[in-house]
Formats: C-alpha cells, structure tokens, sequence
C-alpha cells in the first residue's frame, strides 16, 4: 500500500496538527480541546514533536523569513498608486502612470539558497529522511544537493566532537567542482555507524576549493567548552562559503 | 483584521515550523519544501494586509501553504526533479529492487494528483497528508461542511482506484 495514501494516525477525537500547531504558534487552545489535551497522551505526544520541530527549525525558519520579507512586493503602495491613479483628472494621467508604473515594477529575482535533500534506505526500503529524525546504525545515505551558483562543494559528516571526515569527494581535502548548478544527485552512499552520538553532515557551497582543513579548523572553533558540537553552533561557522546541513539522530534499532 | 508586516514577520517565525513541516510532508523534498515555505511566506507579506480575518489565522496559513505546495506539484520544475529522481533509483535499483517500488509508490501523490480538480486537490491533501477532519477542512477550503462530504465521498471511490493501480 502506497505511503501517499495513508492518513497520518490519529484516535477517534484526537486533536489534528491544525489544532496543535495553534498551541505551539500561538500557546493557546480552546477549552475543549485543551481539556482533551491534558488527558491524551498521544496527543500530548505529537504536542512535544511540534514544539521541538519548532526549536530544531528556528533557525531555518529566521532565515526564510527574512529572505521573504525580503522579497515581497510593495503591495501596498502599489495599491494606492492605482488609486491615486484612477482619481487624477485625464490631464494629470501621464503623470500617475509615472507613479504608477515606479511602484508597481517587476519583483525581485527570489533568489533561493544552497540545499540538500537526504535520501535513506533502511532494510529494503526507500524513503526521503529529515534532518533531526531519528536513524539507525546500518542505514544508507544519499544526497541530492542543490549548489546555486557555488561551483564548488563538498560533503562532510562531523560526528558530535567536531571531527570531521570528507565524504564528497571522498577521500579528498578539498571541495570538488560541481558539473551541474541546478541540482546534482552526489554519487557516494554513506552508511551510519553504530557509534552512539549525534552526527552531522554538512554541505560546503564554495566559490572556491575550500580546503578540508579549512572545514575541519572552522567547524573546531564552534564547538562548546565541553568540546561538544550542537546544532545551534553550526551557525556561527565561519567559513568562506555557503552551508547546509542534516542532523542525524542515532535511535535503538527496532 | 489586517496584518503589517511587523506582524506577518511575526506570524511567519510562530507558524514557520508548520508551513515547513506541511510543505516537507507534501513535496517529500527538502529542498523544494524550503522553496515552497519561502514562498508561502513571501504571500503572506504581500497579502497580509488584505487578510480580512473571516477565517482564524491558522486556516488561512494551511490554505496558502497547501495551493502553493500544489503549484509546485503542477509546475515544469516537477518534471525536471522527477528525471533527476531517476539517478537515486538507479542507486536503489542496484542494491533493492523492491525499495524502487516504494520510490515509484511516493511519487504517486503528486502524479494522481493530475486527475482532480483544483478544490478537490486541496481536499486530498488535506485529508491524506494533514488527517483533518470533515469540518477542519471546510474551514480551510471555504466551503460547507456537505461540500466536502460529498466530495470526499467521491475522493475515496477515485482513491480506493488509485490504489489498485499501483504495481505490486
């Protein structure tokens, strides 16, 4: 039976994400439903996954959100330049079409950033993986990424002390050149081993051969006091190129 | 009710996750669910201020990011991912051929989606992606409560031969 039609599973009178995503929004519900709320585990349970998509996703979500602010329209003073336009007697018309035609122009390129998609395959089965879910040792790994402009790339897992090892291009100690700049299918497969920390792999979009060691000096420098590496730390990188990343959560094989 | 853009900043930060998650759950691609949630929050600046708040805010988040993840689905760039989609089941092909099965049978959604109407694609995924309710996705939608009964009746019919379709 095809995944695309299975409802997502939920009890007879058991809140939907719609609901929830109010809570986690807005921290609030209607009386019933956060009467249901506090006697439902299960969907006291999807309210926990909610809130933390929202903690682990913040920083994606600042970064789209300002990129859109960004490029939205001036809609609104488009909409009263056609009303200043359609109340201006005929002779005044050349003028309004001038005021009309500055605020009304073409939007701006929505440019779209560097990505990566993430591809599993765990006991026979294919199926597109999250940054932040939960893996299990034994799975395989592919990525699509998406450059956008950068020439260069490379691939590099950094488990949770900040040590880094160069999967694309594999075994180099730099970023490789990319043949395609819309979106490129990498060739290698990684396989998740059986260590039990949190791992990251991280996409280097460069405009030049960023070395390994550039990476690895770069990644060390944001790591905490207790020499951990957190996800929130990933953004204060400093490195002279565009990254993208997954987090891979290492859960109990079933 | 109207929202600045002080406001609609707000919301997108409160909301982001959601329209993030919802656009991951329908395009199954991370990169083009991050296109889509920019998307949905570039509208959201520019129709802020025509929000008229006859629909709660959350519904009229749901109604954006599902019609702008559907554009998506409809759009050339679709076609161009699917080709590409064909270098990873190369991969699976080699290693499991009944793991290309389930690549194919993801691909599904956004390729049955073709025979339905625009209402009735929104209903889809409302139902199949989301798991609302009847009456959750009539308020989403705009439309009665019957409406969608009836529609949804019809859905299941044209599912339950969807479903049949798909190679075992």
């Amino acid at each position: 039976m095809s995944r695309a039609f299975d409802e997502p599973g939920r009890g007879a009178g058991c809140l939907s994400d719609l609901v929830l995503d109010v809570k986690v929004a807005e921290g609030h519900l209607a009386a019933p439903d956060a009467a249901h709320l506090e006697t439902c585990a299960a969907c006291a349970a999807r309210l926990l996954v909610l809130e933390e998509q929202q903690r682990i996703w913040a920083p994606d979500v600042l970064r789209l959100a300002a990129r859109a602010k960004a490029h939205a329209r001036p809609r609104a003073r488009a909409v009263w330049a056609r009303r200043l336009f359609a109340g201006l007697v005929p002779a005044a018309c050349a003028a309004a079409a001038l005021v009309f035609f500055v605020v009304d122009e073409a939007p701006p390129d929505r440019s779209k950033g560097v990505a990566m998609s993430l591809f599993v395959q765990r006991d026979g089965e294919v199926f597109i993986g999250a940054s932040g879910d939960a893996y299990q040792a034994g799975d395989a790994f592919r990525f699509r990424v998406r450059p956008r402009h950068h020439p260069y790339f490379m691939l590099v897992g950094v488990d949770g002390h900040g040590r880094t090892t160069v999967f694309y291009p594999l075994g180099g100690d730099a970023a490789a050149p990319l043949e395609d700049h819309d979106e490129v299918p990498l060739d290698a497969s990684l396989v998740l081993d059986d260590a039990p920390e949190q791992e990251f792999v991280l996409g280097v979009f460069a405009d030049r051969a960023v070395t390994a060691g550039e990476v690895a000096r770069a990644v060390a420098a944001a790591r905490a006091r207790d020499g951990r590496l957190h996800e929130d730390a990933l953004h204060d990188v400093t490195l002279d190129a565009e990254l993208s990343w997954v987090v891979l959560n290492k859960g109990a094989r079933q | 009710m109207t929202f600045e853009a002080d406001q609609v900043e707000q919301l997108c930060r409160a909301y982001g996750s959601s329209i993030l998650r919802r656009c991951r759950a329908i395009l199954k691609n991370d990169a083009e669910a991050e296109d889509a949630a920019q998307e949905v929050m570039v509208l959201l600046f520019e129709k802020g201020q025509q929000f008229r708040g006859d629909a709660a805010v959350s519904t009229w988040i749901y109604r954006v990011t599902t019609n702008v993840c559907l554009n998506h689905i409809r759009s050339e760039s679709r076609r161009r991912t699917r080709e590409q989609s064909g270098d990873v089941r190369d991969w699976i092909e080699k290693e499991n051929p009944d793991a290309q099965r389930f690549v194919v049978q993801s691909d599904v959604l956004r390729e049955a989606l073709g025979g339905l109407s625009d209402l009735d694609q929104q209903i889809f995924v409302l139902r199949h992606v989301d798991g609302l309710r009847q009456d959750e996705i009539a308020e989403v939608v705009g439309r009665s409560r019957r409406t969608i009964n009836k529609r949804l009746k019809k859905l299941d019919e044209w599912t339950e031969k969807k479903r049949a379709e798909v190679p075992s």
